[in-house]
């Protein structure tokens, strides 16, 4: 009932895999390796307070712009905060309306590591306007590919 | 994912629910009175929602954990180039800077990957000569054709292309023609563009689906494999999304 196709050169492949393995070893690590976890610091959390600029409602990960005020300089800086999916979101309560543009958010984020982009973290948990929106914690956050 | 259920007979709430997503497979079970004690079992018992429980993402699973196993819970048997090459994406990931697995690229993980699990619904159809499966993930889907056979040498794709029969209550399930741009799983185990993929889908109790997967790769592996997969019936009403990969702005920045 089912055909298979005929089987290519064993050798052949085994020369691709073992180019592979040698592209792997000696080349940079590639542009594209740092949409990651590995780009934040799931070891440290910080609280972030300000108020959301846009919000990204898109797969696969939603951004929130955000304007935090420096308590001790009163400088404005804008963070870049990257959250799980939509779909995930959405099937733990929180939509694209849940949360204003021009709210007063409470946020707590992983930063990224040390030399990596500024300002930029990955979404622990928000409050707007003092209601709890998001936790992490509170049910599944995995998001594939990552 | 499997939720509470919240009516008094859950094989009724199972009819209800494969009702709401397959026309043939609720055509199938309407005209057949099913008692308590039966199983769906056999053509039209795959039809329905699943979430699988197996997922295991990257945040809170060290790379090591998340290689798929052999059904026996062991080290897939790789030849010693495939082998190294693993070790050395999961010492990337380690390092953290992970392999670049296909959906990080916005791409599909593709035949076998997606079937080890997506934190995200798959909705498997059933119709006349086909069956179906609707990956949330990605939006994308891969067909299975029924008491059919393989074109001469197909393109290389994400999903390949399947054939399948019904041996008893199992759909068996051939692929072939899929390309190296996939891995095993997402931490990076590689395969040839020989890789050949045998599934036996199998409905084990009501909520249950269980699939076991027989990869064969000469060249990357010492010997043919089984791995296998559990998804559970998602619970009554829930709906596929949409999800397209349109803002992958993590790996633009």
């Amino acid at each position: 009932m089912s055909l298979c196709k005929s089987r290519g050169s064993t050798t052949a492949s085994l020369v691709a895999v073992a180019a592979a393995l040698a592209y792997a070893t000696l080349s940079a690590p590639p542009a594209f390796g740092h949409h990651s976890y590995a780009m934040f610091d799931m070891d440290r959390q910080i609280t972030l307070r300000g108020t959301l600029k846009e919000l990204q409602w898109t797969n696969p990960h939603i951004w929130l712009q955000v304007v935090v005020r420096d308590a001790e300089t009163g400088q404005e800086v804008e963070w870049s905060i990257e959250g799980a999916s939509p779909n995930m979101l959405r099937r733990r309560g929180w939509t694209r309306n849940s949360v204003a543009v021009g709210a007063e958010v409470e946020l707590v984020v992983f930063p990224v590591k040390v030399g990596g982009k500024p300002n930029t973290g990955s979404l622990s948990s928000l409050k707007a306007d003092g209601k709890p929106i998001f936790n992490r914690q509170d049910g599944p956050q995995e998001d594939a590919g990552r | 994912m499997t939720g509470a259920r919240t009516g008094r007979s859950p094989l009724l709430a199972c009819v209800f629910a494969a009702s709401l997503y397959c026309g043939f497979g609720a055509a199938a079970l309407a005209q057949s009175p099913v008692s308590e004690d039966a199983l769906p079992a056999g053509p039209g018992s795959l039809s329905g929602l699943w979430n699988t429980l197996a997922y295991k993402g990257s945040r809170n699973n060290p790379p090591r954990t998340r290689v798929v196993r052999t059904v026996e819970g062991e080290w897939p048997p790789l030849r010693p180039e495939a082998a190294a090459l693993l070790e050395e994406r999961i010492r990337m990931s380690e390092a953290g800077t992970p392999f670049v697995n296909a959906m990080m690229q916005c791409l599909p993980g593709g035949v076998p990957q997606f079937m080890f699990g997506t934190p995200y619904p798959m909705q498997i159809l059933e119709t006349p000569g086909q069956v179906t499966i609707l990956f949330e993930m990605y939006n994308h889907f891969r067909v299975i054709y029924l008491d059919s056979s393989h074109p001469e040498d197909p393109d290389p794709g994400f999903m390949g292309h399947s054939v399948g029969h019904w041996e008893g209550d199992t759909l068996v399930v051939d692929t072939i023609g899929l390309t190296d741009k996939t891995t095993i799983d997402e931490v990076g185990m590689p395969h040839s563009e020989n890789l050949h993929i045998t599934e036996r889908f199998r409905r084990v109790d009501r909520d249950t689906l269980e699939i076991v997967t027989t990869i064969d790769d000469p060249a990357v592996f010492t010997r043919a494999w089984d791995a296998s997969s559990i998804y559970k019936a998602a619970p009554p009403g829930m709906e596929m999304l949409e999800f397209i990969c349109e803002n992958n702005r993590g790996a633009r920045e």
